[in-house]
């Protein structure tokens, strides 16, 4: 295989308006108080109430066709957007896996009842979803997971613990990844599960991340029962969902605009400006997001034009994340604390940051994994 | 690419086929009968204008033919005559000279002296094939503004100054003591000093993006062959990690330099950004590149006998050509000051005229 990236043929200002409009009403939200731009809030900021304002405004689930209650939008208008709001540093993380991966997979993947049962209430931000994957014994190695589905009259029984599962203690469903058959490969015999939530037998507890927040769950499923109906697409075709998830998973502009909101917030300071060493940093900060963009830009045209350009997704998320750590640290290394100058709002920031630099590059498929699956297409092997 | 594009450069390497490099050994000069063969399919003229004798192509055209050469390695001055030298002649108006062509920015002052004559003073430094060419193509400063002059490299007053780069490739200063021509071309007013840089600077990024795509390919192939421990590298994840940290940055470089030739095609506001970004990743990652084509190789890789060297050398010698990567970090941070620290306003809204923003005047 030959690994080739073209770069978009369509100007970076392309869809102007819509984006002046966006950065309008993150700009109003501001100054009234509706969030407090953070970095990588698409991750930990968790507002229920800002994301069914988006929502009014038609930026969640934009791209859900119009008869499942959505926007019909194209998938550049919601790259847009997005961008935007990661730019803001809004409180996104509430609706972010239901708008990223979830619509797209049940648009994908779902019966005709699911879609209409899920896509309506994940346009109007009223359903959150979580995605159950990893688990205690299965992280990288994804295939390995031991969550087990029995089918029992009417339905299925889910026996299992998922864990670093985002959002949970706030969905309104969980995507569960689990074992319904033994033999063949161990990437046969996976399904997919939707599970409603809350659910009896089902138990979500934090897991507190090293800066302290909750992010994370712990999911225990105990002998769960789900109708019949929560199959998520085909019987045993489980892991072929998941990787065509993972092109829109690993791609987007998250990827390496989760710390651009302490840059801007350190740029916009204008202290860079008489530093030369401030200014050479900066410089290679902004040509390396110019570049970065131009490449997930490439592969979010691949997604929209049907493909499964899964290569190029892993390639783009090893270096964007990569990026993003760098941005920090170039961030911290300008701002002197004992200058006694730096801006209040900045340093809190920063601080909470550097805290998140070493999921950038764990969440989503390690940079390891990610790496092998670069090596694997270049190579056929 | 579109059709169009792909036929192009199916033809540029029908040209080029004899020439891939077979080891790092520098050419012995310009390779004059690879231009006289270019030149006579009109791939030297590419992007000048019909009415001048061109092609009437565009510089995506041109970076098509410049982005292959650079693979193949060829010794011929295009990306100078296709993006340094075509931009100028085609606003002035001029045709350009029979025979292989450089050209370079310099800083060279032109006056009238009699009859439509011109006495040009001044100095060029490192022309690529400076003394193979017949003409230099550069911009001059006039009493009446700027113009662009097709300056006879062998003219009695131009003293050659003759040096090689890395890649053992010539670049020659000299220094003009008076050199008459009649070849003056005023240009209308413009920012041509800078321009002819960021031409030339988009042309070395995709050189590089060649370059850079010829280290992949003779690294996967070698990975693939040599067999140590029993099995091909290729099976090591240590090698496989460090060939798709390869094949990252050999991508980044070639999608940055196409989306700096989108933005030049366009003439929008964010072709200094584009270029700046496409250049300054492209000097940066060259030596990323480098290194890791040359450890995977091994020792073999070192040697003038294997072709590694014809691809690496180049890397080294064109990303300090046009401004490095810390010349071009520079350049963005003057970018970003001028929109008041506003970073994104100017990755995002590049192709828009900021508000309140420094227009350059003159050069």
């Amino acid at each position: 295989m030959t690994l080739r990236i073209t770069a978009v043929d369509a100007p970076p200002g392309a869809l102007h308006e819509l984006r002046l409009e966006v950065r309008e009403f993150l700009r109003r939200e501001i100054a009234a108080g509706g969030f407090e731009p953070e970095a990588d809030a698409w991750m930990s900021g968790v507002d229920p109430a800002f994301s069914r304002r988006l929502a009014g405004r038609g930026w969640v689930g934009m791209t859900v066709p119009a008869r499942y209650g959505g926007h019909g939008r194209s998938a550049l208008e919601r790259y847009v957007v997005t961008e935007e709001l990661l730019v803001a540093g809004a409180p996104v993380a509430a609706h972010w896996i239901a708008d990223r991966q979830m619509a797209p997979g049940i648009l994908r993947n779902g019966s005709e009842e699911q879609k209409h049962r899920y896509l309506p209430g994940i346009v109007r931000a009223e359903q959150f979803m979580a995605i159950g994957m990893s688990e205690p014994d299965s992280g990288s190695d994804l295939a390995s997971v031991r969550t087990r589905a029995v089918e029992v009259d009417g339905g299925w029984r889910l026996t299992g613990t998922k864990v670093w599962t985002s959002v949970a203690h706030i969905a309104t469903a969980i995507v569960v990844l689990a074992r319904t058959d033994e033999g063949g490969d161990r990437h046969s015999g996976l399904s997919q599960f939707i599970v409603d939530l809350p659910h009896p037998a089902v138990t979500i507890s934090p897991i507190i991340t090293i800066d302290g927040a909750h992010h994370f769950n712990e999911v225990v499923f105990d002998d769960a029962v789900v109708p019949q109906s929560a199959l998520l697409g085909r019987r045993g075709d489980g892991w072929r969902q998941v990787t065509a998830e993972l092109g829109n998973e690993r791609s987007g502009p998250e990827r390496f605009l989760s710390a651009l909101p302490l840059l801007l917030a350190w740029t916009r300071t204008g202290a860079f400006a008489d530093d030369p060493l401030a200014r050479a940093d900066l410089g290679r900060l902004v040509s390396r997001l110019t570049a970065l963009r131009q490449l997930s830009l490439a592969v979010a045209e691949r997604l929209s034009a049907g493909e499964n350009p899964a290569v190029e997704a892993a390639l783009v998320k090893d270096l964007g994340t990569a990026f993003e750590g760098e941005m920090v640290d170039v961030v911290r290394r300008h701002v002197d604390p004992a200058s006694g100058a730096v801006p209040e709002q900045l340093a809190a920031m920063l601080a909470k940051a550097v805290l998140h630099v070493p999921a950038f590059t764990l969440r989503g498929g390690t940079n390891e994994v990610l790496r092998s699956i670069v090596a694997k297409g270049l190579t056929g092997r | 690419m579109s059709d169009h594009l792909e036929d192009l450069a199916e033809a540029v390497r029908g040209v080029l086929s004899s020439r891939r490099p077979v080891d790092a050994t520098a050419p012995a000069g310009l390779d004059t009968a690879l231009w006289k063969e270019l030149e006579q399919l009109g791939f030297t003229s590419l992007a000048l204008p019909e009415e001048l004798g061109g092609g009437g192509g565009t510089v995506r055209d041109a970076a098509v033919l410049v982005r292959e050469a650079a693979s193949a390695c060829a010794a011929v001055p295009v990306a100078e005559a296709a993006f340094v030298a075509a931009p100028m002649l085609a606003a002035a108006g001029a045709r350009p000279p029979n025979g292989p062509l450089t050209a370079a920015p310099g800083d060279l002052y032109a006056e009238p002296v009699h009859g439509g004559t011109w006495r040009i003073t001044g100095s060029l430094s490192r022309v690529p094939w400076l003394r193979s060419a017949g003409h230099v193509v550069t911009p001059v400063t006039t009493p009446d503004g700027p113009a662009v002059a097709v300056v006879p490299v062998g003219h009695r007053l131009l003293r050659l100054v003759e040096g090689t780069d890395l890649a053992g490739e010539q670049r020659d200063g000299a220094v003009l003591e008076g050199v008459e021509t009649d070849q003056v071309f005023p240009l209308p007013a413009g920012t041509w000093r800078r321009d002819a840089e960021l031409y030339g600077a988009a042309a070395r990024a995709l050189q590089m993006a060649g370059a850079a795509r010829g280290v992949l390919e003779a690294t996967l192939r070698h990975v693939g062959e040599r067999v140590q421990f029993g099995r091909p590298l290729v099976r090591f994840q240590a090698v496989q990690h460090q060939l798709a940290a390869l094949a990252a940055d050999v991508v980044t470089v070639e999608v940055s330099a196409d989306a700096a030739i989108l933005a030049l095609l366009r003439t929008g506001y964010d072709r200094e950004l584009m270029v700046a970004s496409a250049k300054a990743e492209a000097s940066a990652l060259a030596r990323s590149v480098a290194a890791v084509g040359h450890q995977l190789h091994g020792a073999i890789g070192f040697t003038m006998e294997h072709r590694l060297g014809a691809y690496t050398r180049r890397l080294w010698s064109w990303r300090d050509e046009y401004g490095n990567e810390l010349y071009w970090h520079r350049r963005i941070a003057e970018l970003v000051a001028d929109r008041g620290g506003d970073v994104w306003g100017l990755v995002a809204d590049a192709d828009r005229r900021p508000e309140g923003a420094q227009v350059h005047v003159g050069d």
